[in-house]
C-alpha cells in the first residue's frame, strides 16, 4: 500500500476513526495491527522479516540491560548487529556481491557462481533494520531503557506513517509517544488540521511535481548518450528537484499521518536546496538518517576528535555508507563517495577560500552572497545526484562528458525539450507547481515552519482555500492512472 | 471525525472538551461537504461525455429523457447512429423512437445500455443490429472510454465494467478520475456548457458528408453459414430475455455496411438460430436494391450511411414498423418536444447543406427563410450596385428596404424580419449576440475588409459584396457562411 493509492485514503481514515474510539488500552495493539495489515499489502510473507527484527533487537536490548559485563553487552549488541545487518545483506546486497565476486572470478578465467536465489527486496528493510539497531545502541549506550512491553516494541518498529520510508526514529522520541498513547488524550484539532495539511501538501509535492518531473528526467537520464550540456543539466537539476518533491513529499504524508493520530515525528527535511555548504545540506536532507549515521557510525569511529587524516577517514567511510544503504549499485557508493570528497576538499580548502574572499574584500553577511553559496551548493549535489541516478558509473560518466562538452544553448529556443516526456503545457503546470513549491519552502526557510503551522495561523477561508487549491490540484493534474506509469516512491527501494 | 459518538469527543480531543470538540467536527463536516462539491464540479468538467464523436452522447440523451416516453430503441454502434434517424420517424409517423448506440458498442455494452434504458423507458420494440455479433474486443482505448465511462455509476455501470476491465484495472474505471483527470489537456467550452443537442438529441449523428462505400453482394448472398461463439450465443439470448422480461418486442438488424465473408457467415448462423425461435430477423445489405442505396452518396465513409443513406433506410424500416405495430402518434404532444426540436435539428442540417452547396444567392435566401432557430447576418460591402447581380433582387425576398439597401451595410435575419444593425462608413462598430457565448463583431474598417466581420479569431468578411453568416441557435455554432 503506497500513500499515493486510494487503498491507504480508505485505509488511512478507518485506522483513525477507529483508534480514536477504542478504548486506550486496546491502542497500540490497533496500530500494530493496522501496521502489519499496511505491510503485508505489498507482501504477506515479508512481514515475517519485520518480526525477525523485532524479536532479535528486543531480545539483544533486554539482555544488554539486565548484563552486568560490558564485554557481554557488545557480544550481544554484535551479535544483534550481525543478525540484522546480515538479513539486510542477504536481501539487499547478495546479488550486488556476487555480481562483482563473479566479475573478479571472470577476470582470472575462473567459472562463475550461479545465483541459488530469487531474492526480492522487502520495501523499507533498511530503514526498519537501521531504526531497530538505533534502538539496540541507544540501550548499550544507556541513552534509553530496554523495552518491556513486546507489543509497543513491535509498535515502535513497524509504526506504519514511517515503516516503509522513514523518519528513521530514534527511540527515545518515539517510545515516549507509544507509552503516552495509552495516558494521555489523543489528538488535538489543530494537530490534525496540521497533519491533514501536511499529507495534502506531501501529496502535491509527490503527485503533481515529482512525477512529473520524472517523466522528464526520464526522458533525458534515457537519451543520456544523446544529450548536450543543455539537457543534461536540466536533467540533473530536474532530477534533485524530483528525488527531493519525492522523498520529501513521502516524508510530508509520513509526518502528516503521524501527527493526525496525535504523534510527532522528527522532521526529515528543512529546505534542503537552500544549504550554503554541503555540510549544511546534510543537516537539512534525509535529517532521520544523516544524523543516524552520525550518532551510529561516525561518531563511533571517533569523528574529529582524533586528527585530521582520521577525521577526513571517518568522513568518507561514512558518506560510503551512506551510499550503500541508499542501494546495491556502485552508482550510489559514487554518490557517496562524491559527498566525502565535497566535505574532505571544503574542509581542505577552506584557508584557501577564507583568503581569497578576504583578498577581493567579499561581504559575506550579505543576502548575495548567500544566495551565491546557496547556488553552488545546489549546482554541487544537482552533480552527485547525476550519479544516484544513473544505471550505471559508465553512463554516468559520459553524462558528465555531455554536460560539459556537448554545448547545444539552441535546444532553448527550438522547442526540442519538449521531447523529452513533457510537451509545453506540463511544463507550464510543471513550473506553476514549482513556483508554489518554492513559496512554501522560502516561508519555511525564513519563519522555520511547515506549511501545516503557517495555515494553520492563518484564517479559516485562507486555509481552506489553500487546502482545496493543493486538493484539487493532486486529484486533477497529479500524475497517476491509466495515462501514466505512476512510479513508486524512489525510497521505498532503498 | 464524522461518524464517531457524541460521549467519545472528550476521548478524542486533547483537553478540547465536548464543546470544542463538536465544534471542529462541524467544521470537518462543512470543509468535507465543500470539498466534496469541488470534486464533483471538477468531475463534471473532465468525465467522459461523448459517445458518437463531437461531445454527441447518446448517454446523456437518454438521461435527458423524462421516463416512459421512448417507444421504440434501436441498439447498436455507430453503423446504428449514422444509419437510424428517428427525426425520419417522427416526421412522418410521429414515432418517438431513440438511438440506444455508442462508437463499437460491443456486445457487453449493448446489453448493460439497454438496462439502463430499461430504468426509465418502457419501449414496445427493440431493434438490435447485429455488427457487435463480428468483434469481441474493442480496438481503440477511446471506445472503451465511450463504452465503460458514460454511464452513470450504478450496479449496472459497475456489472459492465467487470465483465469487460480486467481485475487490477477496475478501480480505475469504477473511480474514473484516474482515467479522465488527465482530460485537463483537452477541456473545451462544452466541457463546462451542455452541448445543446444532448438535451434534445434522439442518439443519431447527421452527417451529409459523402464518401464512397461499396457491398460485395457475392458475399451478401453467399448462404454459408460460421460458427456462432458461445459469447455470442449467450448475447443474443440475454437480448431476447432482458427484452421479454419488459414486454417488448425484440427484431435484430443488420444495417448496411461493407460485409466481409467471415462476418457474413457469423450473420448468417444469428440468423439460423434466430429463425429458430422465430425472431425477426432483416439484413438491410440484402435489401439495398429496395432501399435505392447509391454506393457514391448515401454513404459518409466505407462504414456508414450519411444523412442521405439514413433517410432511406429509416423509412423502410418506419413503413414497416407500423405494419407489424400498433405505435401511437405523439406529434403535437408538449412532452415530446425533444423530437421536435430533434427534427428541427436535422431539416436545418439538411437546409445549411444546401445552402452550402448552392452557387445561386436567390436559393440561399430561399432556403434561409424556410429555416427557423437560424440567424443570419447579411453584409452589403464594395461595390455592390455595379455588380452583374441584382443583390436587391436577392435580397427584396428578406423584406429589404431599397433606400436602406442602396447604402450598403449589416442586416440581422431572423424570425421573418430584417433589421439593418450598421451602415458601411468607417469607424462603425457594433455588436450581437447570436447566444450566450457568441457574440459577433459588426464594423466597417474600410471596403471588404476581412475585419468588418469577425467572430473571436474567425473573419468572415470574403471579396465578394454580399455574404450571409447563418448561426445556428439550437447547436449554438456558426453554421454556414457564403459570399456572393
Amino acid at each position: 500500500m503506497i500513500f499515493n493509492s486510494i487503498d491507504f485514503w480508505i485505509f488511512f481514515p478507518i485506522v483513525t476513526l477507529i483508534y480514536a474510539v477504542i478504548p486506550r488500552k486496546l491502542r497500540c495493539v490497533w496500530l500494530l495491527i493496522a501496521s502489519y495489515y499496511f505491510y503485508m499489502c505489498w507482501n504477506v510473507k515479508y512481514a515475517a522479516l519485520i518480526v525477525f527484527s523485532t524479536v532479535v533487537t528486543y531480545t539483544a536490548g533486554l539482555l544488554i540491560e539486565k548484563l552486568k559485563s560490558r564485554n557481554a553487552k557488545k557480544w550481544v549488541m554484535f551479535g544483534g548487529f550481525a543478525l540484522n545487518l546480515g538479513v539486510l545483506f542477504f536481501f539487499k546486497y547478495f546479488d550486488f556481491a556476487l555480481n562483482n565476486l563473479n566479475k573478479i572470478l571472470a577476470a582470472f578465467s575462473i567459472q562463475v557462481i550461479q545465483n541459488p536465489f530469487d531474492i526480492l527486496l522487502p520495501v523499507g528493510i533498511s530503514f526498519y533494520t537501521f531504526q531497530a539497531l538505533g534502538y539496540m545502541v541507544d540501550v548499550y549506550r544507556g541513552d534509553c531503557r530496554a523495552e518491556r512491553n513486546f507489543l509497543q516494541y513491535a509498535l515502535f518498529v513497524s509504526f506504519f506513517p514511517q515503516l516503509v520510508a522513514g523518519p528513521i526514529e530514534r527511540s527515545k522520541n518515539l517510545f515516549r509517544q507509544i507509552h503516552e498513547v495509552k495516558e494521555k488524550r489523543l489528538m488535538s484539532p489543530a494537530a490534525m488540521t496540521q497533519g491533514f495539511i501536511m499529507m495534502l501538501w506531501g501529496m502535491f509535492m509527490k503527485m503533481v511535481i515529482a512525477d512529473r518531473v520524472a517523466l522528464f528526467v526520464n526522458g533525458v537520464f534515457e537519451q543520456y548518450y544523446a544529450i548536450g550540456t543543455v539537457e543534461a543539466v536540466l536533467g540533473a537539476v530536474g532530477f534533485a528537484i524530483q528525488i527531493y518533491c519525492d522523498f520529501g513529499g513521502y516524508s510530508a504524508i509520513a509526518i502528516g499521518a503521524a501527527k493526525v493520530m496525535g504523534f510527532d515525528l522528527m522532521e526529515n527535511f528543512n529546505t534542503p536546496y537552500f544549504a550554503t555548504s554541503i555540510a549544511d545540506f546534510w543537516r537539512r536532507w534525509h535529517i532521520s538518517l544523516s544524523t543516524w549515521f552520525r550518532d551510529y557510525l561516525y561518531i563511533p569511529l571517533g569523528g574529529n576528535r582524533k586528527s585530521k587524516f582520521r577525521k577526513y577517514v571517518n568522513l568518507m567511510i561514512t558518506f560510503i555508507c551512506s551510499g550503500l544503504w541508499h542501494g546495491a549499485a556502485w552508482t550510489y557508493v559514487a554518490w557517496g563517495m562524491i559527498h566525502g570528497f565535497y566535505r574532505v576538499a571544503g574542509d581542505l580548502l577552506k584557508p584557501i577560500r577564507e583568503k581569497v574572499l578576504n583578498l577581493l574584500q567579499v561581504k559575506r553577511d550579505v543576502f548575495s552572497f548567500r544566495l551565491g553559496q546557496m547556488a553552488v551548493t545546489f549546482a554541487l549535489t544537482s552533480f552527485a545526484w547525476i550519479f544516484f541516478r544513473a544505471e550505471s558509473i559508465d553512463r554516468a560518466v559520459l553524462y558528465v562528458k555531455n554536460l560539459f562538452l556537448r554545448w547545444n544553448p539552441w535546444v532553448i529556443f527550438d522547442e526540442s525539450l519538449f521531447n523529452y516526456g513533457i510537451d509545453r503545457r506540463e511544463h507550464l503546470i510543471l513550473l506553476a507547481a514549482l513556483l508554489v513549491l518554492v513559496i512554501v519552502d522560502i516561508v519555511r526557510y525564513w519563519k522555520g515552519v511547515n506549511l501545516g503551522e503557517v495555515l494553520c495561523r492563518q484564517n479559516l477561508v485562507f486555509r481552506w482555500l489553500v487546502m482545496y487549491g493543493l486538493a484539487l490540484s493532486v486529484i486533477v493534474y497529479g500524475v497517476y492512472g491509466v495515462d501514466f506509469d505512476s512510479s513508486q516512491f524512489i525510497y521505498f527501494n532503498f | 471525525m464524522i461518524l464517531i459518538p457524541a460521549s467519545s469527543y472528550t476521548l478524542i480531543f486533547n483537553g478540547a472538551g465536548m464543546k470544542k470538540g463538536l465544534s471542529y467536527c462541524t467544521k470537518c463536516v462543512c470543509f468535507f461537504v465543500i470539498l466534496a462539491l469541488l470534486i464533483s464540479s471538477a468531475y463534471n468538467a473532465l468525465k467522459w461525455k461523448d459517445t458518437t464523436g463531437e461531445y454527441l452522447s447518446s448517454v446523456e440523451q437518454l438521461y435527458s429523457t423524462p421516463e416512459g416516453l421512448i417507444d421504440v430503441v434501436f441498439v447498436g454502434s455507430s453503423h446504428c447512429y449514422f444509419g437510424i434517424q428517428p427525426a425520419v420517424l417522427w416526421e412522418k409517423y410521429g414515432i418517438a423512437s431513440f438511438d440506444m448506440s455508442v462508437s463499437s458498442q460491443d456486445k457487453n455494452s449493448a446489453y448493460h445500455d439497454l438496462i439502463e434504458l430499461y430504468k426509465t423507458q418502457n419501449p414496445s420494440v427493440i431493434y438490435v443490429d447485429l455488427h457487435a455479433l463480428s468483434y469481441d474486443k474493442q480496438l481503440v482505448v477511446s471506445n472503451v472510454y465511450r463504452n465503460y465511462l458514460s454511464l452513470k455509476t450504478s450496479p449496472n455501470s459497475i456489472a459492465l465494467v467487470n465483465k469487460y476491465v480486467e481485475e487490477e484495472d477496475r478501480e480505475a474505471f469504477y473511480l474514473r478520475f484516474p482515467i479522465i483527470h488527465t482530460r485537463y489537456r483537452e477541456l473545451q467550452k462544452n466541457d463546462f456548457v451542455e452541448y445543446a443537442p444532448n438535451s434534445f438529441g434522439r442518439g443519431e449523428y447527421i452527417t451529409c458528408r459523402a464518401g464512397e462505400s461499396w457491398l460485395d453482394l457475392d458475399i451478401v448472398n453467399d448462404p454459408a453459414v460460421g460458427d456462432l461463439s458461445e459469447k455470442n450465443r449467450e448475447w443474443l439470448e440475454n437480448m431476447i430475455a432482458l427484452a421479454e422480461e419488459h414486454n417488448s418486442r425484440i427484431e435484430f438488424i443488420v444495417i448496411p455496411f461493407p460485409v466481409g465473408a467471415e462476418e457474413q457467415a457469423i450473420l448468417n448462423a444469428a440468423e439460423e438460430m434466430l429463425a429458430k425461435e422465430n425472431y425477426a430477423y432483416t439484413d438491410y445489405n440484402r435489401m439495398t436494391d429496395q432501399l435505392g442505396m447509391d454506393f457514391q452518396k448515401d454513404f459518409a465513409d466505407a462504414e456508414h450511411l450519411n444523412v442521405y443513406g439514413a433517410q432511406k433506410l429509416t423509412s423502410l424500416l418506419g413503413e414497416e414498423l407500423v405494419k407489424k405495430y400498433d405505435l401511437p402518434d405523439h406529434r403535437g404532444d408538449e412532452r415530446y418536444w425533444q423530437w421536435d426540436t430533434d427534427l428541427k435539428w436535422y431539416e436545418n442540417t439538411l437546409a445549411c447543406q444546401r445552402m452550402s452547396e448552392t452557387v445561386d444567392p436567390r436559393e440561399y435566401v430561399s432556403v434561409m427563410t424556410d429555416l427557423s432557430d437560424c440567424i443570419t447576418l447579411v453584409s452589403l460591402d464594395g461595390d455592390f450596385l455595379n455588380s452583374e447581380i441584382d443583390y436587391f433582387e436577392v435580397l427584396e425576398p428578406l423584406g429589404m428596404n431599397y433606400e436602406e439597401y442602396r447604402t450598403g451595410g449589416k442586416w440581422i435575419y431572423r424570425d421573418g424580419r430584417l433589421e439593418k444593425i450598421s451602415e458601411n462608413r468607417i469607424g462603425a462598430e457594433t455588436y450581437y449576440d447570436f447566444s450566450r457565448y457568441d457574440r459577433i463583431k459588426i464594423a466597417y474598417e474600410g471596403p471588404m475588409n476581412p475585419e468588418n466581420i469577425a467572430m473571436g479569431r474567425k473573419t468572415y468578411q470574403g471579396s465578394s459584396p454580399l455574404t450571409f453568416a447563418t448561426y445556428d441557435t439550437i447547436l449554438e455554432k456558426m453554421a454556414v457562411c457564403r459570399q456572393f
